[in-house]
């Protein structure tokens, strides 16, 4: 049905996973965590916004250690953001339980008492 | 020679393990509900920078994935100096039982500023930058009812957070393309790939920049990400709101610097080479960030607000100079990379010491004492206490610029530098246009800062405004006027040592290609192991 250059990159270029995935990968990572932050208005969401992104960082360094150094830097990366990533969850759930007390929810458009 | 048989570790980083225990240990005795809490924090503080003197006196053996350059020992002096200042404006913050987490949060946070000079590597720098923020988060909520607080909190955190991600996914690419996590270095280290492209080329060292100063256009409350700033100066209590302005910012300039200089500046001083993308985005970036933080100010009727914004201005004025680059020598008119760290280190006092003596007013509001806030609370506010008054004056003159403070040599040699760095390069003629452009900006400045300064003087006394009892926030109030008067009648003291912070930051280049180190550089520079 194709010409068989088509299959050859299908096979080598498309299916044979390689750097340029991953970076897909994360680069669509990236940008759905930044429209999850832009978007959503419960602090959650922007919380899961925020993790979204961390991960692509995460895929980026992983990617690059198996195709770019062969070393094990970009792994021990990736442990690092796992824990800054719990530690910032921590730290946000704590910082929206305040706000829960003050203003009983957590939609952050409901804070803006901050003008002029 | 080491003060300590210890590991070298532990010696090369004396003054941030003690700061780090120090904090722990605050965080402990808070059980306790004590007092003297706030000494212990003094103690520590006090201790780690003696500390600092002695390993600078004795040097210490190099670490690799550690700097141990002159700019750390910069860092290390001016943040814990004026970290003691900081201390003692913040000494009324906290509540009865909440003092051991504040300070042991302060403590943190100093200890994430000198960790960010002391790294040499991603993920040491990317982790220092988060220990000097997430800290600040929670500093700004804690013992404030109010709902503003709350509100701050949420916003500074979740900005704050996107920045990190941000940056981080640009350091992913900075290592893509070097691949190695080593900053500086003989054998393989960014610094030593990055400046040929890369292994990946040009477009991924510049993605890998673009998105790593976007991150820390946050931490230093720079275009496009000063958004936050109003908000959370205001919302947060202001002896938070002065340490707002320096620990952060220093923090994140002292990391430009790191980034810049990996790729010998050549991608951000040079308007020709790499296609001077980066030239033009930090052009662009100080050019706005000046205009944005000047005019938005003018509009403002609550000082926290109008100061949050000219703290938006001066991070504009000090890319500026790093725009131009640090040049030749280590003057600080011409080099400017030692012009920025002058000013950082007068810009945290000035802007200290003018949110301290807001905090030193106090004024009754609905729910309960607070600061004052609006040119209305601080009218007349010198008639009836001259000396909080004549502080006051003498910081917001020295944010405007004004001669005989130190604010006024922190201009002359950010735009002096500007000029001088950049001449004969390709860019020189942006650059004279910034510096005009910026000289512009810092006369309109002085129409808002006039506003304060005539409503302190000039009106009728507000009514119900009382001063604080407090008797560190006096000390400190007047240490703060006398450094900014210091700088200006003796500011050889610090551009003595900002000088030579920056000279290691020329050094990498000269050094790397001589492949010799020279007698001046080889007792501070240690970041490279020995040849």
């Amino acid at each position: 049905m194709f010409p068989d250059e088509f299959y050859d990159f299908l096979l080598d270029g498309v299916l044979t996973i390689g750097l340029t995935h991953y970076l897909i990968l994360s680069v669509l990572l990236f940008s759905l965590g930044i429209l999850c932050m832009v978007t959503k208005r419960n602090a959650i969401g922007i919380l899961i916004g925020v993790e979204l992104v961390l991960n692509a960082a995460s895929i980026n360094f992983v990617a690059f250690s198996k195709y770019q150094t062969g070393g094990l830097d970009g792994h021990i990366v990736a442990l690092f953001i796992i824990l800054l990533a719990a530690a910032e969850a921590a730290i946000a759930i704590a910082i929206f339980m305040n706000f829960y007390n003050t203003l009983r929810t957590i939609d952050v458009d409901r804070g803006d008492e901050l003008r002029l | 020679m080491t003060i300590f048989a210890t590991h070298p570790i532990v010696t090369s980083l004396a003054p941030e393990f003690i700061l780090v225990l120090g904090g722990v240990l605050v965080l402990l005795l808070g059980l306790a509900r004590r007092q003297w809490l706030s000494l212990v924090t003094f103690a520590v503080i006090a201790l780690a920078l003696i500390t600092a003197c002695r390993l600078r006196q004795y040097g210490a053996e190099s670490v690799p994935q550690l700097t141990n350059d002159s700019l750390l020992w910069y860092a290390r002096l001016v943040g814990l100096s004026v970290g003691l200042l900081i201390l003692l404006v913040n000494r009324h913050v906290p509540e009865e039982g909440e003092r051991g987490e504040f300070f042991s949060l302060l403590l943190f946070s100093l200890a994430g500023v000198l960790l960010v000079a002391a790294a040499n590597n991603l993920i040491l720098l990317f982790l220092a930058l988060e220990l000097v923020s997430v800290p600040t988060y929670i500093m700004i909520g804690l013992s404030r009812r109010d709902i503003r607080a709350q509100e701050a909190t949420g916003k500074y955190f979740f900005l704050g957070a996107f920045a990190a991600a941000m940056m981080l996914y640009g350091f992913s690419f900075l290592y893509g393309a070097a691949g190695t996590t080593v900053l500086f270095g003989s054998g393989e280290s960014l610094h030593t790939t990055l400046k040929q492209g890369g292994a990946l080329g040009d477009t991924f060292v510049i993605i890998g920049l673009v998105l790593t100063l976007g991150g820390l256009a946050f931490k230093v409350a720079a275009v496009p990400f000063h958004s936050y700033v109003a908000d959370v100066y205001q919302g947060a209590a202001s002896p938070v709101t002065g340490m707002l302005g320096f620990v952060p910012k220093f923090a994140g300039f002292i990391a430009i610097i790191r980034v810049l200089s990996l790729c010998d500046w050549s991608y951000a001083t040079d308007a020709t080479a790499h296609n001077g993308a980066l030239f033009w985005v930090l052009w662009v970036l100080a050019a706005a960030t000046m205009l944005v933080g000047n005019t938005l100010a003018l509009w403002q009727q609550n000082v926290k607000r109008m100061l949050a914004y000219s703290s938006i201005a001066h991070s504009g004025y000090m890319l500026v100079a790093l725009v131009a680059g640090p040049g030749s020598g280590p003057s600080p008119l011409r080099n400017g990379a030692t012009a920025v760290l002058f000013y950082i280190a007068v810009y945290g006092v000035m802007n200290l010491g003018a949110f301290a003596s807001l905090a030193y007013l106090r004024k009754t509001g609905e729910d309960g004492e607070d600061s004052a806030e609006t040119l209305d609370d601080i009218a007349g506010a010198a008639r009836r206490y001259p000396w909080a008054g004549l502080a006051l004056a003498i910081c917001v003159l020295g944010l405007m610029g004004f001669p005989l403070t130190g604010g006024f040599l922190g201009k002359i040699y950010v735009f002096s530098a500007a000029l001088s760095a950049s001449a004969g390069t390709a860019g020189h003629q942006a650059m004279i246009i910034l510096v005009v452009f910026g000289v512009l900006n810092s006369a309109i400045a002085a129409a808002y800062y006039m506003r304060i300064l005539a409503s302190c003087y000039l009106r009728k006394p507000a009514e119900g405004v009382t001063a604080s009892r407090c008797p560190a926030l006096r000390l400190s109030i007047a240490c703060c006027a006398i450094i900014v008067l210091a700088t200006f009648f003796r500011p050889g003291l610090l551009f003595d040592r900002s000088s030579e912070a920056s000279v290691d930051v020329q050094a990498r280049t000269s050094m790397q290609e001589n492949n010799q180190s020279s007698a001046s550089t080889a007792t501070t520079f240690a970041g490279l192991p020995p040849q």
